[in-house]
This record gives structure tokens, C-alpha cells and sequence, in this order.
């Protein structure tokens, strides 16, 4: 910085392209709603007005085509199985997963032939938030986990780690 | 301080009262039923006011017609359509319609059972209602009814092996069932009819293989379970 430190206009400021591109991912989080059982409920909540989801750039989206994150909210069957892993695949990169509760991060109270036992099965996993179903402040954790992650990556080779500053 | 009162004899053994549960409501349909045709239903069974006749698969048409149509039953609505597995009886799948008339305020219990293999008469030219419940049945006890207009799968994917409501079906399901969707191309399922005869077929075939072997359902413990990218 000491090169142009005071040569440039005072509304200029420079940085790196990976904070520049990592600011702008973990601040406009795009979820796609995949709520499937009780959780969805919490999952509303977190994004109505007391929770309000949308002070941290979550805008909840009804198409995978414009979503950055999935968040699988409730038990996954194995009928919906393929279902979620096309829409998953459906998703521009980069993209993210927040699996929320038990049953969709390990099949939750139901060790039975119809439930996938943990949606990483068929999906990576980011970020597993725990709870039946978790509060809509867990929720909002998880997303805050998820920026951090976010921001420690480096566009130099998608999704390694970056040294933490 | 000693208690000086020599010990009671026991009170003489009461006659048990009648339970009031099991006690015989008054139900005009019964009535009808049995006057008008007779030798069709079994004696009515009463519990918590409400009544049950079995019936034979044979006349099971024949009765549902008769109680939707006639003026003093007017049994319009089926309520609900239910199977249940006894496997130590000869005919080990019971199946029960629970009509209502809204007309008479009334409710009434039908009951039939069948052998693994045979066929009970769809009641869907009665009550079209019944599409719906006769699938979910069939899906998750093999139960086949005749007539029924497109008895497919209703609740489990179309290709699934098994009837998961039968007693002797394990409770985490059969192996392949979790690996197949473990595998890479989850999407690329094809939908399909499978024929009854088939998927008949398939289930016993996998009942034989699994034979125990596979924890009961009662001590359920999980199978494992493979991970994407394994091997198997």
C-alpha cells in the first residue's frame, strides 16, 4: 500500500479482488427456500419481521437459478432425494448448503426405510445446524458461520482456504 | 402401635359388571342390513358407540351398494379406508372402511379380510373417493384391488421393492433401497409402472433373501448406510 498510499482521489480506496469478491457473495446470501417439515416454519420466522433475515442481504428466492445457498429445512425422504439433488445441481456456483436440524443433517428421530439418513448423502454440507426444530437465532448463526467461510476464500482456487488475515 | 382388629375375611367375589364400552348402540343400518340381507355381515361388534360388521370380500360390493343407496342408511361419504397386517391369521390383511352419512348423522365400520394373494373387489364404483386410499393400501401392504383404475404406488417412489407396512418388513428397510440413492446419479431415476405381479414378485424374492438376517423391527437399530462416491 505504501506505492500509492496519498496518489490516489480521497473516494478511491483499493483492496483485494478476493475481499472484494468475498464481501459481495456473504453479503447477498440468496437462499432457496427448501423447506420440507417443521423446520420451514422456524425457517419463515427467522425471515419475518422479528427475525428479519433481510438486514444480513438473506433474500429468500423460490428458484434455484437465483439462489446461492440451499437450506434444507426438515426431514428429507428418499422419495425427495433426487428432487434435491437436481435442484441442487440446478444452483449457479458458487453455492452453498446450510443443512437445518437434526433430521436433515442424520435423519433426525426417524431411522426408518423412508428417511435419508443426513442430507450429505447427496449434497456437501457447509454449514449443520443443530436443533428440533433449531430457533430462528440458530439459524442466523448458521448463516453468520457461513460468512466467515465465505470469506475465507480466495478465487485463486475455488473453495481453498485463504490464510486468514 | 399394633393394629388389634382381627384380619377381614376377603369380600365375597363381586359379578364383574358388563363393560359399558362394549355395550350395543342402536343403529338403523345394522337393522336394515340384516333384515334386508341377511347372511351378508357378521355379527356387529360395539365398542365406544361405535359399530363394527365384518363382511365377506365377495359381498363387499354388494353391502357398500346397498348402504350408500338405501334411503335409511345413506352412507354417502367414505371417511376413510384403512389396512392393517396380522400375519399369524389365514388372512393376514384386514382392511376397513369407515363410512359416515351425513344425512342421518351416523357412522358405521365395515371389515374384510384377505389372504396374501388375493384380491379384495375396489370399491371406487361406489365412492370414487376411495381411489386415493385403495393406492396408499395397496403401496404400503400389497392388498390388490380389483377394478381399481390405476393401482400404482401412491406414497413411495414407484420403483420401491417391499411393502413397508407389513409386519415382517425391517423397519430401517432393505439395503439396496439406501444405496441406490447413494450412488452418483440420483436424478437419472427412471419412473416407472411396475406391474403388482412384478413388484409382488421382487418383494418376496428379497423377504427370502433377507431372511433373518435383518434385525426385527422391534430392536431397530439402524443400518449402515453408505456414503456418496463408495463403492458398492
Amino acid at each position: 500500500m505504501g506505492l500509492i498510499e496519498g496518489r490516489l482521489h480521497p473516494g478511491i480506496i483499493t483492496t483485494t479482488v478476493d475481499t472484494l469478491f468475498n464481501w459481495a457473495r456473504k453479503n447477498s446470501l440468496w437462499p432457496m427456500t427448501f423447506g420440507l417439515a417443521c423446520c420451514a416454519i422456524e425457517m419463515m420466522a427467522a425471515g419475518a419481521s422479528r427475525f428479519d433475515f433481510d438486514r444480513f442481504g438473506v433474500v429468500f428466492r423460490a428458484t434455484p437459478r437465483q439462489s446461492d445457498v440451499m437450506i434444507v429445512a426438515g426431514t428429507v425422504c428418499e422419495k425427495m432425494a433426487p428432487v434435491l439433488k437436481r435442484l441442487y445441481d440446478q444452483m449457479p456456483e458458487p453455492r452453498w448448503v446450510i443443512s437445518m436440524g437434526i433430521c436433515s443433517t442424520a435423519g433426525g428421530p426417524f431411522p426408518t426405510y423412508s428417511v435419508v439418513q443426513g442430507v450429505d448423502h447427496l449434497v456437501p454440507v457447509d454449514v449443520s445446524v443443530a436443533g428440533c426444530p433449531p430457533r430462528p437465532e440458530a439459524l442466523m448463526h448458521a448463516v453468520l458461520r457461513l460468512q466467515d467461510k465465505i470469506d475465507q476464500m480466495t478465487i485463486a482456487r475455488p473453495g481453498a482456504p485463504r490464510k486468514s488475515a | 402401635m399394633v393394629d388389634e382388629t382381627p384380619p377381614q375375611p376377603p369380600p365375597p367375589p363381586k359379578e364383574k359388571p358388563p363393560d359399558p364400552m362394549l355395550a350395543p348402540v342402536p343403529s338403523r343400518a345394522v337393522d336394515r342390513l340384516r333384515g334386508q340381507m341377511p347372511g351378508r355381515v357378521g355379527d356387529p361388534h360395539y365398542f365406544a358407540g361405535e359399530v363394527t360388521l365384518t363382511v365377506e370380500p365377495a359381498h363387499l360390493l354388494e353391502v357398500c351398494r346397498y348402504l350408500r343407496d338405501d334411503p335409511e342408511c345413506r352412507f354417502e361419504l367414505l371417511a376413510d379406508l384403512t389396512g392393517a397386517d396380522f400375519p399369524d391369521r389365514e388372512k393376514r390383511f384386514q382392511v376397513a372402511y369407515h363410512l359416515a352419512s351425513v344425512a342421518h348423522t351416523a357412522r358405521l365400520r365395515l371389515k374384510t379380510a384377505v389372504a396374501e394373494g388375493e384380491e379384495i373387489p375396489s370399491v371406487t364404483p361406489v365412492w370414487p373417493g376411495a381411489d386415493w386410499f385403495e393406492r396408499e393400501v395397496f403401496d404400503l401392504f400389497g392388498v390388490r384391488f380389483a377394478g381399481h383404475p390405476r393401482l400404482v404406488r401412491i406414497l413411495m417412489p414407484d420403483d420401491w421393492v417391499g411393502y413397508p407396512l407389513r409386519k415382517d418388513y425391517p423397519l430401517p428397510g432393505f439395503p439396496e433401497q439406501h444405496i441406490r440413492y447413494r450412488t452418483a446419479d440420483v436424478t437419472r431415476r427412471a419412473y416407472v409402472d411396475i406391474s403388482w405381479k412384478a413388484a409382488g414378485e421382487k418383494a418376496a424374492a428379497i423377504v427370502q433373501k433377507y431372511k433373518g438376517q435383518l434385525p426385527t423391527p422391534e430392536a431397530s437399530p439402524h443400518v449402515p448406510i453408505k456414503t456418496v462416491g463408495s463403492k458398492e
